[in-house]
Order: C-alpha cells, then structure tokens, then sequence
C-alpha cells in the first residue's frame, strides 16, 4: 500500500517542481506577466479591503490598550502640572521679592552713606487702629529702637520695639507717629503726623510761606530722629487761614503701606539719647 | 493510516478544490492579519503551517498539490518570481514522502518538528531563489536572525492549525474500526 502511493508522490513531486521552474521561467521572460496581472487584481482588492479594515479595528485596539497608559499618564502629568503650579508660583514670589530687593540696592547704592540692613514684613498689627508692622531682624541683627526704616520709595516709620530676632515699625501712617519735615521747594518746615491709612497731615507750617500741591516733602532732620532728605511723601492740598497760627497741609505718602514686603533698616543712624519731636504729643 | 485502533479510509480522489480558496485566503491573511504578529522582522508563514500540516495530514502526494497552490498563492501576492515560492513550498513538504508510512505523521511533537524542518527549506531555497535571481539580501547574521524566528513562529503555529485541520480530515473520512 505504502510502496504503491510513494511513486505517484515522488511523480508529483518532479512534475510540481518542473512546473514551478517553468513558471519562474516565463516570469523573468515576462511571458506571465498578464496573467499575473489579471489574477493579482482580485486579490489586491480582497487584500486592500481587509487590511482597510484590519487597520480601522488595529486603531480600536490600539486605543483601548492605551487608555490604561493615557490614564496613567494623565494623572503623571496631573501631579507633574500641580508640582509646576506651586514652583511657578514660587518662582513668581522669588520675583517679586528680587525685583523688590533690585529696587532696594539700587536706594542703598545711591545712598551709600548710611547702612541698610534688608528685612522681610513678617506680619501687621492685629489691631486695625494701629498701623504697626513686625520685621524678621531684631537685637540679634544689630537693630535697634528708634532707627529709622524706609524702601526705595521713602520713609516708613521707626523701630519701636525691639526683640531677639523680631522688631516692631511703627509707621508714618499712625496717628501716633510724628516726623520733622521740610518741603522741597518753599523750604518750609513742619511736622508729619499720621491721619488715616492713606494721608498724612503736615502741621506747624509757618504762615507766610506759599506752599504749593505738589510740592515733595523730606524729613528735615531736625532733631535727630531720622536722616535729612529722606521722601515722605507729597503735599495734595493745603490749608491756611489767616486766622491760624499755622497752615497744614495734606500729605499723600510715597510708601504704598499695603504692599509692604521687604524694607530696609538704617542702622549706623546716629540719633539722640531722647527723641524731640515738638508738638508731637502722640509720638512714642 | 491508523491511530487508536481507527483506521481512516480515504473518502475522495482529492481534495484539491478545497485548496485553492483555502490557501488564497491564508495568503490574503498572512500578507494582511499575520504580518502584524512579527518577531525579529519574522511572521508566521500561514500558507506553510497549512501545507505541512495537510501534507502530515493527507499524505505527501495531496500535500505537495496544496503546497504548490499555496505557493502560487503566496508569489501572486508577492513581489518575486512567480513560481518561486511554490518551488520552496513543495521542496518544503517533500521530505515527507520519505517518513510517509514510517513515523506517525499525526502526533503533534513530529508535526512541529516538520514545522520546523519545512520553515528552514522554505527560507533557504527562498533566499537562494532570490540571490540567484539577483536581488540584493540583508547581512547573514539578519537572515539568519530572521529564519530563526520564522523556524520558531511556525512551530508554534502549527499547533492550532494541525488541530484544526485533524477535525476537518474527520469531518471528509468515514472511519472505519478496525485493522
């Protein structure tokens, strides 16, 4: 049985093979080339179809084997996005406190006589009748009571309390706080006091004297209490009657009192053992 | 040919007819579906597991005859010579006209093994065809590489096809008991 079917295989096998050579034949003579045409089109077709196809349910599958990965990778970059955030806005704070500090040195370079030493606002009186700030540099610092504190933009008050890493400022603004000022152009000499958060009332201006809005007004430095020349602020409006014995003038500080962040604390200010601020009944 | 005491008796002259749309579509598929399943630039060879495991399956002579239609197939399909891969194929499957009667040519490990075998012989005549044909190879270690992984793919892949195609030689033979 076995022995009467090996030699048709083997026949097959000879007359396959002798095909196939012939048809290799024919095809690098290009004698198939028609045929193979004519026989390729239905396949490509069928071909074409299905790999169409295969393609579209490839792409479903593809997508649902990636969404565990897209989620995934959503919630890295969620995390990654919120990380970000925070360090942006650090990186802002850092800004914001550099462009601060620029300012700063830009005020010390220009007013290298006296020595500054920088220090944060580290917290406001709870108190909204009182306009105090505490600092973050103290007795540890080299800081002292009295000395006098300012920006780049001028004058902000003075140390009035003072701790091992802390001091309080008790600023311009308070009603309880009086500076020896002088206006810029008429020459005319006063006293600063606080009035309300944003204005400050110049009084004890001697009659006679034409003050005009506008005009700067600088702490005169008499008495000791604070340098000569600092900025206080601008005089807005001014009061004088004939009646009086002094004309008074509202001042608009320089210093924006609610964006205060870094300050600058003159510390080799040489004042007097006492303060002498006449006609300053609130100043402590 | 006989396995557990059940001897098959062959139903038809041929079953060639069932070749052609079978071995086309299993071309159709491995250019389309199969090529997506690669290992090292190798996929499985759909058109030789078939062949293979029918040649196994039917006898050598039968099995040459769907070689050669499947080879047709493949080289329709393909860029190179017409003819070529139906030479391949049937060199592939003609060892088995020397194990035909000797081996149990149904027991799943030789299947692999022929598998195995046939992959090698299909290649290697394949890229000697191609070489003498003039076409430009990759480097050795790359075919080699290639071979190796086609030689793996369709061992494993004659696997479901040999047990596929054992149910559908059951569903054309009437078996008969006895010796």
């Amino acid at each position: 049985m076995i022995g009467t079917e090996r030699r048709p295989g083997w026949l097959t096998l000879v007359v396959l093979m002798a095909i196939s050579v012939g048809l290799i034949y024919f095809h690098q003579i290009g004698l198939l080339a028609p045929f193979e045409r004519l026989a390729a089109a239905p396949l490509a077709a069928v071909q074409g179809w299905l790999n169409t196809n295969l393609r579209e349910f490839n792409n479903v599958v593809t997508t649902l084997q990636t969404i565990g990965a897209l989620r995934e990778r959503v919630d890295t970059l969620a995390t990654e996005n919120d990380r970000l955030t925070v360090e942006n806005a650090q990186l802002r704070e850092e800004l914001n406190k550099a462009s601060i500090f620029e300012k700063l040195l830009k005020y010390e370079r220009a007013n290298a006589e006296l020595h500054y030493l920088p220090a944060d606002v580290i917290g406001h009186d709870t108190d909204p009748n009182l306009h105090t700030i505490r600092l973050n540099k103290g007795l540890n610092d080299g800081v002292d009571h009295g000395m006098p504190v300012v920006t780049e933009r001028g004058l902000v008050g003075r140390v009035t309390e003072v701790g091992p890493n802390w001091c309080e400022v008790l600023l311009l603004i308070d009603n309880a706080s009086s500076v020896r000022a002088r206006l810029s152009e008429s020459r005319a000499e006063g006293v600063v006091t606080g009035k309300d958060q944003n204005s400050l009332l110049m009084d004890y201006i001697t009659q006679g004297i034409t003050v005009s809005p506008g005009e700067v007004v600088l702490t005169s430095g008499m008495g000791g209490t604070f340098p000569a020349g600092l900025i206080i602020g601008q005089v807005t409006t001014v009061r004088q009657s004939d009646e009086a014995l002094f004309q008074q003038a509202d001042v608009r500080p320089s210093v924006d009192f609610e964006r205060l962040e870094v300050v600058l604390i003159i510390i080799n200010f040489d004042r007097p053992a006492t303060d002498e601020t006449p006609g300053g009944p609130h100043d402590r | 040919l006989s396995t557990s005491g059940i001897t098959f008796r062959r139903r038809g002259p041929t079953t060639l007819h069932w070749s052609i749309p079978l071995m086309l579509a299993a071309a159709i598929a491995q250019s389309t579906l199969f090529r997506h399943l690669h290992l090292y630039g190798a996929a499985p060879n759909l058109v030789l597991a078939i062949s293979v495991a029918w040649t196994l399956l039917r006898g050598a002579r039968e099995g040459l005859l769907w070689a050669f239609v499947g080879g047709l197939a493949l080289d329709l399909l393909s860029g190179g010579p017409l003819g070529l891969s139906s030479l391949a194929l049937v060199l592939a499957c003609a060892p088995a006209l020397l194990t035909e009667g000797h081996v149990n040519s149904r027991a799943l490990v030789f299947a692999m093994g022929a598998a195995a075998c046939a992959t090698l012989l299909f290649n290697g005549i394949m890229l000697l065809g191609l070489a003498l044909g003039g076409q430009t190879l990759d480097p050795f270690a790359e075919l080699a590489q290639r071979t190796l992984a086609a030689t793996l793919l369709n061992t494993l892949s004659i696997v479901p096809i040999h047990l596929l195609l054992i149910v559908a030689y059951r569903s054309v033979e009437r078996p008969e008991v006895g010796g």
